[in-house]
């Protein structure tokens, strides 16, 4: 059975067709990177996955279930997280708040009125064990708005985790970054998370799509152009001429 | 010393330190109750506004249908008695028009939440005014008596001081519980990025209904006890002035940056509204400037002025 299954999928802002019926077999296995030129309608595809937009038609089924036009807070019960191309964070808390702000949602105290935030042992460690696991312990003390951008994006990613997803979609997850903290989250990417969840990644950068995917899925105004392995997606005649031939003559 | 001096904590903890013998210094007993209800009846609201970013603009709609619960209840069901099952009863019922406003508002935002709660409070001033039978329309009710509670003699005003400090302690304690659990950081996480709360499995509307509810139920507790207070229930208790009041005093004390901001705020609003007021009629209009130059100059209130620093 395919991880998702979409049939006719289709969303609309006034006349402009951001998601044409589209219909896609998601399967279980490797990284999925989703590429396109602007305005293909990446993101609005990954909204509609994750709940953020309700889809004028079409259906959603993950793993046999319907989730069409579910909110974001029940798609997350089916263990689907995402993150964010412009980094989505608490900024007035320190980077542990932030990561305990999700653990505490998972583990289940996060409407407890008599449990204090602070003093709640197994969602710090929890936080922490995560924020190792990404290499922010370090910083854990400092408030959000005071860290690097690299580090934020880090920590965007980060508090997906603590969700404990099986299917994590990236937004973008290269977006501003300098070379050096490319390689750090390609390298979360390909040795750590990929370990554990189906990864789904919009990104604009070619080289990181080419280096970290398995499979790559090709939209064109709101439509499907292409699904396929690396090689298929280089060697394909119309995403050379919609897409990537533009870039390779640019 | 200058910085210990100049840390406003310290001077909070001192007022309540004196709060005990200041009945003793001054005729200071009724002014000294009504603080202690405003301070409840903010540091409620401000679960909503400082945590949680409800622009609640019609709150004192709570604190006026408690005051309400309160007196009807002593002069209707108990036939012109007790104390304790009243104010239940005007907390209960803060609670109960609470829940019903945050069920119907829980989904809305900014401008549309904050106008319908000032909708909603002005509804119940038109029908507390207008509903002689149950309100007493103009007239008000009047006639509650102070009698005992819990083996004290609440008629004296200074016992029934002491009874309204105890109360507010408890609330306080409660309150400040809840700030700081893990329920309590969920609402400062609404508050800062909604959307990230709901990609991270909060259903944000559930939790401003709950917050709703909360702060209802405290604010019904603080207007049932000032219907004992003044002995009477008024429809200008539920005017949306009364409503702008807590929102000034929340945001000028800092209720957006410090847990204890309303409490600065209403000491310096009521204490401002009583000095003022006895030399001079405009009292208000004196007042309302002053708040505009304050929230201009320092947009996180008295206490965020020292956090700044």
């Amino acid at each position: 059975m395919s991880l998702f299954s979409i049939t006719g999928l289709t969303k609309r802002f006034g006349s402009l067709v951001a998601t044409d019926h589209v219909d896609l077999e998601i399967e279980k296995d490797g990284i999925l990177s989703i590429i396109g030129p602007n305005g293909a309608g990446k993101t609005t595809f990954f909204n509609l996955l994750t709940g953020f937009h309700k889809p004028d038609e079409g259906k959603i089924l993950y793993k046999g279930t319907d989730i069409t036009g579910l909110s974001p807070e029940k798609i997350i019960q089916h263990k689907i997280s995402r993150s964010f191309q412009v980094v989505s964070l608490f900024e007035e808390m320190t980077v542990l708040d932030n990561m305990r702000i999700g653990v505490q949602s998972n583990m289940g105290f996060k409407g407890n009125v008599f449990r204090n935030f602070l003093n709640n042992k197994p969602v710090r460690d929890k936080a922490l064990e995560i924020l190792e696991r990404v290499h922010l312990a370090d910083i854990r003390d400092q408030v959000v708005t005071a860290i690097s951008h690299g580090d934020r994006k880090i920590l965007d990613l980060a508090m997906s985790l603590t969700t404990e997803p099986d299917v994590l979609l990236l937004d973008e997850p290269m977006s501003g970054l300098a070379k050096g903290e490319r390689v750090r989250i390609i390298q979360l990417i390909t040795e750590d998370f990929n370990k554990d969840m189906k990864l789904i990644i919009v990104e604009h950068d070619m080289d990181a799509v080419f280096t970290i995917s398995d499979k790559i899925l090709v939209l064109n105004q709101g439509a499907v152009l292409a699904l396929g392995t690396k090689e298929e997606i280089a060697n394909n005649a119309q995403v050379q001429k919609a897409y990537l031939g533009e870039r390779n003559n640019a | 010393m200058n910085k210990i001096l100049k840390d406003p904590y310290l001077w909070i903890f001192l007022i309540f330190l004196m709060y005990p013998v200041l009945p003793y210094i001054g005729n200071f007993t009724s002014l000294g109750t009504e603080l202690l209800l405003w301070f409840i009846f903010t540091l409620s609201f401000n679960l909503c506004l400082g945590y949680t970013g409800l622009p609640s603009f019609g709150h004192g709609a709570f604190y006026g249908v408690g005051s309400y619960g309160a007196a009807i209840a002593f002069l209707r069901l108990f036939d012109n008695g007790g104390f304790i099952i009243p104010v239940i009863i005007g907390a209960l019922t803060g609670c109960l028009f609470a829940g019903v406003l945050g069920y119907v508002i829980r989904n809305k935002k900014g401008t549309y939440f904050a106008l319908l709660t000032v909708v909603f409070t002005q509804v119940l001033f038109g029908i507390s005014w207008r509903w002689d039978e149950v309100t007493g329309g103009e007239s008000g009710l009047m006639g509650i008596q102070r009698t005992s509670a819990l083996g004290l003699d609440i008629s004296n005003s200074t016992t029934y001081y002491y009874l309204v400090f105890v109360v507010f302690i408890i609330c306080a304690i409660i309150i400040r519980i809840i700030a700081d659990s893990s329920f309590g950081m969920s609402l400062k996480a609404i508050r800062q990025n909604p959307v990230r709360a709901q990609y991270l499995g909060y259903n944000t509307g559930n939790y401003k209904f709950r917050v709703y509810i909360i702060s209802g139920l405290f604010a019904g507790l603080a207007g049932s006890l000032y219907c004992f207070l003044t002995q009477s229930a008024f429809a200008d208790i539920l005017d949306w002035t009364k409503s702008g009041d807590v929102v000034i005093a929340t945001l000028l004390g800092g209720g957006t940056v410090s847990f204890y901001g309303p409490i600065v705020g209403t000491i310096i609003f009521l204490l401002a509204k009583e000095l003022i007021s006895a030399f001079w009629d405009h009292w208000a209009l004196l007042y309302g400037l002053s708040f505009v130059l304050i929230i201009l100059a320092f947009p996180t209130g008295l206490l965020g002025m020292f956090k700044n620093k």
